[in-house]
């Protein structure tokens, strides 16, 4: 069986099913006894109410911030009048039970909220729905599942589990009484799978049909790294299973190591190690993977989840967030990087024949100067009181750097005029993505405090080619002499001006170009949270002065199967 | 006694500012109903409140009775003006 694997790590024990869901045929519509019913309900609220507001406190007190804020709205919708009184209503005049009556009257809400158009207001049909199982569960007389009492070794497995309940769960059961947990429902994204990614919880997702296929007690295994399932697993399948699983721990204990250590070389050369994200969700595993900073914060995110512009108020809540969430780290920030393959309702782009050569990054930006500037000054004022770092996409001359320079002016002097505060002692850089800003570092340093090299939309303009194109799809190659001679004189013209430059293009943790790149003299590498603590590994195992030799013998050969060969000799001279 | 509004705060009538709304008027005896697209709803209820979809520019009108209707709409006049900034 397959699934989204979405916390990853090896779990292997019996299953445990969680019952979320009530039988509504066991469950009789009338009653007869209406004032029990309704003091029945009015406990239930209580009991719930007390829960929840338990939560909050629990959480605050551990400053989890995000978990306390969802259940500050539960809080306020459990006690919601309109919903006690409409429940109340049912019992009273049709005799009806307290169950049913409630189940109906949240039903309507949740859905009345699921029709609505806002997206952020659809999803909390999904509270709505959690809190009524809350509910039912204290009006039925099955107390919340204990989940702190779960037989040893068990594997949750559940058509769905809320925030609620996983809230439930203890680091401490971790590995103890909480093996995995198996959902039917739900994917990466979901509140769940980051609380399961936080807990460190190996967690897959996605699997139809799994609770017909197992019983409580059910030996089960699975792989979360894979989303590989094995129900009543062989010998066989256990052993390869152990093995992948002590790989698995072992490198994750080895690479643990790293953590808090210095990213150099032996001869004490430094080198940044960022992280590149989409938004606060990534900020967890930047902090616990040891990033030094943010390389590259990419707001298009911000944009693209809500297919809308969103307004500059919105912007700044998120930015800010962002900002407060990583302390004293510094953070690049990117302006919207749009345009060509991907629209955005409430902005009319033209269908383009070569997108990638199209309306893009800057250029669309330098266009719809109202969009460029709320995000400018939703970023200013995020920036008051952190260190940060503005950077702009898709620059190919000088009079774009002119012209975004001047517009920040703009914004600044009219949030001045409204009397907003805004940061003054941010940077502001470009990123270095289109040849002919790559042949021009030199002039660029003049007008900005940072560069940093997008290495994939610079090989596909460097080799011309549509690393989409299933055609032309191996010319797309990083090992291209024409690519590293670019790489090369960008950051040769970059310490030549004392220019900080980062590379944040998914180059950056590749095994084999990460010497080449401290060779050149990069100061930062941004990637991915996951791949830093291995990249500090192995720049900790390099030596500056080999890797700049190394990038003098490269730079002398002709094809990429030989520089690819030659770089792969080092490698394995080093380990031998 | 009514009063037209319409609601400034860009993020539209989300969880926080309708929380923040609910508690406001919740200390008032009156009744107070906002009033949407032809759909009137309790004030007091976070959930009634969430259901009216209310966005950024909408325009809508706030209903109270009772003794002391005049200050809860007032109140609900300065929510709104200050964009749920308490």
């Amino acid at each position: 069986m397959k699934a989204i694997a979405v916390s990853p790590g090896y779990a292997h024990g019996k299953v445990f099913i969680l019952q979320d869901e009530v039988n509504w045929n066991n469950i009789s519509l009338q009653t007869n006894d209406v004032p029990g019913e309704v003091s029945k309900f009015n406990l239930a609220i209580q009991k719930s109410a007390a829960e929840i507001k338990e939560l909050i406190l629990q959480f605050k007190g551990s400053n989890q911030k995000d978990q306390a804020d969802i259940f500050e709205a539960h809080a306020l919708m459990i006690e919601d009048p309109e919903v006690l009184e409409q429940t109340i209503g049912l019992v009273q005049t049709q005799a009806m039970s307290a169950a049913w009556a409630y189940k109906k009257t949240s039903d309507g809400y949740a859905q009345m909220l699921a029709a609505l158009d806002d997206e952020y207001l659809k999803e909390r049909a999904a509270d709505v729905r959690d809190i009524a199982g809350r509910v039912l569960k204290h009006l039925l007389g099955k107390a919340q599942e204990n989940l702190k009492e779960l037989p040893l070794g068990s594997i949750l497995v559940a058509r769905d589990i809320t925030p609620s309940q996983i809230s439930l769960l203890d680091a401490k059961q971790v590995g103890v009484s909480v093996m995995g947990i198996i959902t039917e429902m739900g994917g990466k994204t979901s509140h769940t799978a980051i609380i399961a990614r936080a807990l460190e919880i190996p967690s897959v997702a996605g699997v139809q049909g799994i609770l017909e296929q197992v019983e409580n007690g059910t030996e089960i295994l699975f792989d979360g790294v894979t989303g590989q399932i094995k129900i009543q697993p062989t010998l066989e399948d256990i052993k390869d299973f152990n093995f992948k699983k002590n790989q698995f721990e072992a490198q994750k204990k080895d690479l643990l190591s790293f953590r808090r250590l210095k990213s150099e070389t032996h001869d004490k050369r430094t080198v940044r190690l960022a992280a590149n994200i989409g938004g606060v969700s990534d900020v967890f595993s930047l902090i616990s993977n040891d990033a030094e900073a943010v390389g590259l914060y990419r707001t298009e995110f911000v944009f693209l989840d809500r297919n809308r512009v969103p307004s500059q108020e919105e912007q700044f809540q998120i930015y800010r967030e962002v900002f407060e969430k990583l302390g004293e780290r510094h953070c690049i920030i990117r302006t919207l990087d749009i345009g060509g393959d991907k629209q955005l309702e409430g902005l009319s782009m033209d269908q383009e024949l070569n997108p990638f050569l199209g309306l893009r990054g800057v250029r669309l930006c330098l266009r719809e100067q109202n969009i460029f500037k709320d995000q400018l000054k939703a970023i200013l004022r995020a920036a008051v009181g952190h260190s940060v770092g503005i950077m702009v996409p898709m620059i190919s001359n000088i009079e774009e750097i002119l012209e975004t320079k001047k517009i920040i002016k703009e914004c600044q002097s009219e949030l001045r005029a409204c009397g907003q505060k805004f940061s003054e002692g941010f940077k502001f850089g470009v990123m270095i993505e289109v040849p002919s800003a790559a042949m021009i570092v030199d002039f660029i340093s003049r007008h900005v405090d940072f560069i940093s090299i997008g290495t994939n939309d610079l090989t596909q303009y460097i080799c011309a080619v549509d690393r989409l194109n299933d055609k032309v799809e191996k010319l797309y190659n990083p090992y291209n002499p024409g690519f590293l001679r670019t790489m090369n004189s960008i950051l040769s013209a970059a310490r030549k001006n004392n220019l900080h430059v980062g590379i944040c293009g998914s180059l950056a943790h590749e095994e084999f170009l990460v010497p080449l790149f401290i060779g050149m003299g990069v100061d930062e590498l941004s990637m991915t949270s996951q791949h830093i603590l291995q990249t500090r590994k192995l720049v900790r195992s390099l030596n500056y002065q080999d890797c700049q030799k190394l990038v003098e013998e490269v730079l002398q050969l002709e094809t990429s199967a030989e520089i690819k060969a030659k770089i792969q000799a080092g490698k394995s001279k080093e380990k031998a | 006694m009514e009063i037209k509004l319409r609601l400034l705060n860009e993020e539209g009538m989300h969880a926080r500012p309708a929380g923040i709304l609910v508690k406001a008027i919740s200390s008032f005896q009156s009744k107070v109903e906002l009033e949407f697209n032809g759909k009137s709803i309790n004030a007091k209820s976070l959930l009634s409140i969430l259901s009216l979809g209310l966005t950024f520019n909408s325009e809508f009108m706030a209903r109270a009775e009772g003794s002391d209707a005049a200050l809860a709409l007032k109140s609900i006049e300065s929510l709104i003006q200050n964009k749920f900034q308490v």
